[in-house]
């Protein structure tokens, strides 16, 4: 280490216009190292940059279809499979799951009712008939 | 008669000490070419790169290598301003050559209290070094009249007041009377 030191100072002491010059052009080949590393890696980062772009789009789909479906069950599958999972998703996902679930659960008990009362009109019918064909 | 004897050898000795050794060394050591001299427009871009490299050096021994260069340069690009006529540069040259060796001196001091060993060759050479400066100063005194006689007288003074320091701080014992 001592000798690499020595070797530097007297370099820098007798030789400083070489001395300069060597670390001028070092840094200049440094520069245009670095530059064609950049060049080279934007490719890359140009592909990571469009997947993360198409990504976003398909998460905006999701979003807009949302509302026009009935079961969240699907979408949580692709809201996973894009591992797009934060808190804030996790929380806007639950509140939408249990607004469909009322919802459906309206439903049914609308149809339930539906469907008792159109049995209900049928049993009607039939008693009626039976007490018509008995009179 | 013996007494006389001795005391005449000593005072031999002591002339041959002071009078021929000093200018016979003086001979042997040659400054560095300074190039590019202060009354350049690319000086102030010297300076700089110079002041550079002597924040650059790691080595503390070096920097008084360093310091030793420089100061001879700046003496040597000051007698050669004396030879082209510019006498006003040339003293300003002069006192900033010494203010070299001054740096010298210090660097020398951080140096032994780094514990460094200073090389008996780069001790020689600022014996050398102190010897032609004073030599080149009175040469400067003896080309120039006037005030500029009074600046080479000073700048030779404060060399000697230099070397001192560096003598002190080789015998530090002596020096402090023990």
């Amino acid at each position: 280490m001592e000798i690499l030191i020595s070797f530097y100072d007297n370099a820098l002491i007798y030789y400083p216009n070489v001395f300069f010059a060597v670390l001028f052009f070092v840094s200049i080949l440094g520069i245009i190292l670095v530059s064609i590393g950049i060049i080279l890696l934007w490719k890359n980062i140009k592909r990571v940059i469009e997947e993360i772009k198409s990504t976003l789009k398909q998460i905006k789909k999701i979003k807009n279809n949302e509302r026009k479906r009935i079961s969240f069950v699907p979408m949580i599958r692709i809201f996973f499979e894009k591992k797009k999972i934060s808190f804030v998703c996790i929380i806007k996902y639950l509140t939408i799951s249990f607004v469909h679930m009322i919802k459906v659960t309206f439903i049914r008990i609308n149809t339930a009712l539906g469907y008792i009362e159109s049995q209900a009109e049928k049993i009607a019918k039939k008693i009626e008939k039976e007490i018509l064909i008995e009179e | 008669m013996k007494k006389t004897n001795v005391a005449y050898l000593i005072l031999t000795a002591c002339l041959m000490y002071f009078v021929f050794i000093p200018k016979a060394l003086a001979i042997e050591y040659s400054l560095a070419w300074p190039g590019i001299l202060p009354d350049s427009k690319i000086y102030k871009l010297k300076v700089l790169r110079n002041k550079i490299i002597y924040k650059m050096i790691i080595n503390p021994v070096k920097k008084v290598e360093f310091d030793l260069l420089m100061a001879d340069k700046t003496i040597y690009a000051s007698k050669l301003l004396v030879d082209k006529g510019e006498i006003v540069l040339a003293k300003d040259t002069a006192l900033k050559g010494e203010n070299y060796y001054s740096m010298l001196v210090q660097d020398y001091n951080n140096a032994l209290l780094k514990g460094k060993k200073i090389p008996s060759l780069l001790d020689q050479k600022i014996t050398l070094a102190v010897i032609k400066h004073q030599e080149i100063f009175k040469e400067m005194e003896n080309a120039v009249s006037g005030e500029g006689k009074k600046v080479f007288q000073i700048v030779d003074k404060f060399s000697k007041i230099n070397y001192g320091f560096i003598v002190g701080l080789r015998n530090p014992k002596k020096t402090n009377g023990e």
